[in-house]
């Protein structure tokens, strides 16, 4: 009896002592998936040690400093899986489990449940502003798609559970039915991804969104590109190339975005989750002119698996990426920086373009352009 | 620091017990002592040296007031001016902004213009470090305990940090002898970090889940909410707020076990009460013992006429809602008990003896749980909308967030585990009295620890767990 209560209490003291016993091996999943805002250790300073901020952020360091937090947060996830199907206790957790195994990324439910439709008075200011754009553009002979891309609870809106569904909510209209019926009643023309991607699905039998991450994959960027090219073309004086996607079995092998939200789950056994995805080839076909235009291309993290079929098969030739107008990315070169909205030389990176592609998220089609196209319309005006 | 912190679990507590337990006998009070001024430091150094300060004036002014030390009317007038002092700190502390708003409010409502003052800030603990002080004072004053031999041990006293900022309220008479002389032994050090444990996983696991049920329905507006869901958000409290004080207290007690301290008991399965009588006997044992001994005895307590019995037990119970916060919630939610304690005086509980024990036991559970609707609510306004709701007389709810994201399913869960540990009578006694150790209760005694051990995990995994919150990119 009684040493059965000393090797408890050794026990107990031994997992207190665990995470300096760490220090000197690896746990599993350690590492954690996904972007914080670190907790750093802030240089004491009396006033914030009086305020408390420099408790709080000293405490906030030392939890994630301790060897042994990622395996913690993993463990608890993995239990949550188990015992409730939720993919964390942390009510804020980003990441929930849909049908299917599918995980779908928390801030589109509210879309979806029409929670925050957009007034239609500020969709019809941006419609306004989209066909300005385009005939501005064309003017100069520089060619104009708008891409609104879809996400995995709308496209497939039989993943979202009932616990995550507000009654009645999904069949009522919403901001991008509103948006869409806009467009075509001013003949701003549009690549609608949900109606593009749900006739490849039918056709080829095939998975669009990966279960395990927020994004499309590859097999559906590379239509979307070809879609993109294909808009192109007829704008341009020169033409454009054009891309031709075929399906090819099947792939084990994830890429980083057919598994972000698995990372974002942060679970100890992820591989249960994991699904195969579409493989596929993709041909390009020269423009007869053998140009390459060049491409600015204005959108959200839906535009880096387009961006990665262009760098592969180079079908523009200069392409500009300013994700959320906060970040370019040039290639070829690679380089990758921050902006400022307000300063940004809009006219320069138009300067250097044949072709304007922006791209939004029919859950987010109130914030189409994240200020681009004001500033677009702007510099092109003053020319 | 909270005792469910990383900081705590993994850097103080095991440094405090490997100090202690290398230290000689003579000065293991002083390294319990520096823990706790670091302790209570880290988390309010503005209220740290007021702390100190009013612990040697405390100190110094306790042997003005024993017993044939001096004149009866110096003793009596020195009590009264060192009980007035800490009375008036805590006044000025937790209930100034109270009181300024409320005249500012009357003011503004005849025309005036609102008067301006500055928020004071809360120290922490107040309420209860000041009972610990008056306790003190007033068990001196009584000749039923001495003043502490040590300015180090009356410290310690107070700022004792298992109990500092949460209770349960000690009585110096009953730890005074702990002070100079206790025992340390493996069955104490075992049942405290067991106990340690179960309080752990009580916060952790029940209260924090249910919380987190708690806030998104309270956040909702009564045409939101519903009368099911109300009832859910409601019950969901009651369980949390026991589950959090009763597992801080567990903590505490754990904790204070492991340093060789016998704190009381201070719940006692209070939902299993049959009345309001029967269930301040097992809610916040401390604080029902202390307003008893120095607010309901010394008014007369039942002594007298039923007339004045029933005011001394409103008093009492008016007091102890304005003790647990500064505002008009606590104080109907005072007046609410009160008014049913009353009633049980009037002969109400002599029909809840009569009747069989599950209905007695459901009507006290829900008439507690529509009072704990006053402590929850933001303002009085909102408790009313909140009780409207659950009576089913509230708008028409139109629900527009989704069921998960109020309730899930691990939300469900821990609800439905709260109400068995909270009901069933073969769970979670409290306290395992030594009389009632038998040997067939000697397995289950033994499986306590590995479920010990299972709950720290859990709790651990759960608390990393809610304190990351990634997104998938940069947010800018």
């Amino acid at each position: 009896m009684r040493a059965f209560k000393i090797a408890f209490i050794v026990a107990l003291f031994t997992l207190l002592a665990l995470p300096l016993l760490c220090s000197f091996a690896t746990a599993r999943g350690a590492d954690l998936g996904g972007v914080t805002k670190r907790g750093r250790s802030a240089p004491f300073a009396l006033s914030s040690f009086v305020s408390g901020i420099y408790q709080q952020q000293a405490e906030t360091h030392f939890a994630r400093s301790l060897p042994v937090y990622g395996f913690l947060v993993r463990l608890d996830n993995q239990l949550s899986l188990w015992g409730f199907n939720v993919l964390s206790s942390n009510p804020k957790s980003r990441v929930v489990l849909g049908n299917g195994g599918h995980l779908i990324e928390r801030s589109y439910l509210a879309s979806f449940n029409r929670q925050s439709v957009p007034s239609r008075s500020r969709l019809v200011a941006i419609v306004k502003e989209l066909k300005v754009l385009k005939d501005l553009l064309a003017q100069r002979g520089k060619a104009f798609v708008l891409l609104v891309s879809t996400n995995k609870p709308s496209f497939y809106p039989d993943v979202v559970p009932s616990w995550y569904r507000v009654d009645g909510a999904p069949e009522k209209q919403g901001g991008f039915e509103i948006f869409s019926a806009l467009l075509r009643e001013r003949g701003v023309d549009f690549i609608d991804a949900r109606a593009l991607l749900k006739a490849v699905e039918e056709r080829d039998r095939v998975s669009i969104f990966p279960p395990t991450g927020t994004h499309w994959n590859d097999y559906a960027a590379c239509h979307i590109t070809a879609e993109i090219a294909s808009r192109v073309a007829p704008q341009l004086v020169g033409g454009a190339p054009q891309l031709q996607c075929t399906l090819d079995g099947e792939r084990l092998k994830q890429t980083d975005q057919d598994v972000d939200l698995l990372r974002l789950a942060n679970v100890l056994f992820p591989e249960s989750l994991i699904r195969p995805a579409p493989r596929f080839i993709a041909k390009v076909h020269p423009a007869t002119s053998g140009s390459k235009p060049r491409l600015l291309m204005v959108g959200t993290s839906f535009c880096w698996q387009i961006l990665q079929i262009l760098n592969r098969r180079a079908l523009f030739g200069y392409r500009e990426f300013l994700y959320y107008f906060q970040r370019q990315v040039i290639v070829p070169g690679g380089s990758q920086r921050s902006i400022k909205k307000e300063s940004f030389d809009v006219a320069a990176a138009l300067d250097r373009s044949d072709v304007v592609v922006i791209e939004v998220n029919e859950a987010y089609v109130h914030r189409t352009g994240y200020g681009f196209i004001e500033r677009a319309i702007d510099a092109l005006s003053k020319e | 620091m909270v005792f469910s912190s990383f900081l705590f679990l993994f850097l103080f507590f095991p440094l405090v017990a490997a100090v202690y337990l290398v230290t000689p006998a003579a000065l293991r009070n002083l390294v319990l002592l520096i823990a706790s001024v670091l302790f209570y430091g880290w988390g309010a150094p503005q209220v740290l040296p007021f702390l100190l300060l009013g612990c040697t004036f405390d100190y110094y002014v306790s042997g003005w007031i024993v017993p044939g030390r001096v004149g009866e009317r110096a003793r009596k007038a020195v009590f009264a001016a060192a009980v007035i002092v800490n009375l008036s700190a805590l006044l000025y502390f937790k209930y100034a902004n109270f009181f300024i708003g409320e005249v500012s409010r009357a003011v503004a409502a005849f025309g005036g213009s609102r008067l301006s003052w500055e928020a004071v800030v809360l120290p922490l603990g107040i309420s209860f470090f000041t009972f610990h002080k008056i306790s003190y004072l007033g068990d001196i004053y009584r000749g039923k305990v001495t003043p502490s031999r040590s300015i180090i041990d009356y410290t310690l006293y107070i700022l004792f940090f298992p109990q500092l900022i949460a209770g349960p309220i000690i009585r110096f008479a009953d730890v005074a002898s702990q002070f100079d002389a206790r025992v340390h032994s493996i069955d104490d050090i075992f049942e405290g970090l067991v106990r340690f444990c179960f309080g752990l996983g009580k916060k952790v696991l029940i209260a924090d889940s249910l919380g987190s049920v708690v806030d998104s329905h309270f956040a909702l507006s009564s045409s939101k909410l519903g009368c099911g869901p109300a009832w859910i958000a409601v019950v969901s409290y009651s369980f949390q707020i026991y589950f959090d004080f009763s597992g801080y207290s567990d903590m505490a007690i754990g904790l204070a076990r492991v340093f060789g301290f016998r704190f009381k008991e201070n719940f006692n399965r209070p939902y299993r009460a049959l009345n309001f009588t029967d269930f301040w006997r097992r809610w916040h044992i401390s604080l029902s013992n202390f307003m008893r001994e120095y607010v309901y005895i010394p008014l007369g307590g039942n002594r007298g006429t039923l007339l004045r019995t029933s005011i001394n037990l409103w008093v009492t119970f008016l007091l102890s809602g304005l003790w647990h916060g500064a505002s008009w919630n606590f104080i109907v939610w005072g007046a609410y008990h009160g008014a049913f304690l009353t009633l049980d005086k009037l002969g109400l509980h002599r029909l809840s003896e009569k009747s069989p024990r599950w209905i007695a036991m459901s009507a006290t559970f829900i008439l507690v749980t529509v009072g704990w609707v006053f402590f929850r609510a933001d303002t009085l306004a909102h408790a009313f909308d909140i009780l409207t709701t659950m009576s089913g007389l509230g708008p028409r709810s139109i629900p527009l967030k989704p069921r998960a994201f109020i309730i899930d399913n691990r939300g469900i869960a821990m609800l439905l585990v709260a109400a068995l540990v909270s009901f069933a009578p073969w769970c979670m006694k409290e306290h395992s009295d030594s009389s009632e150790r038998t040997s067939s209760t000697f397995h289950l005694r033994m499986l306590r620890a590995p479920v010990a051990l299972v709950l720290f995990l859990l709790s651990t995994a759960a608390l990393a767990s809610r304190g990351y919150t990634p997104f998938l990119y940069f947010k800018f």
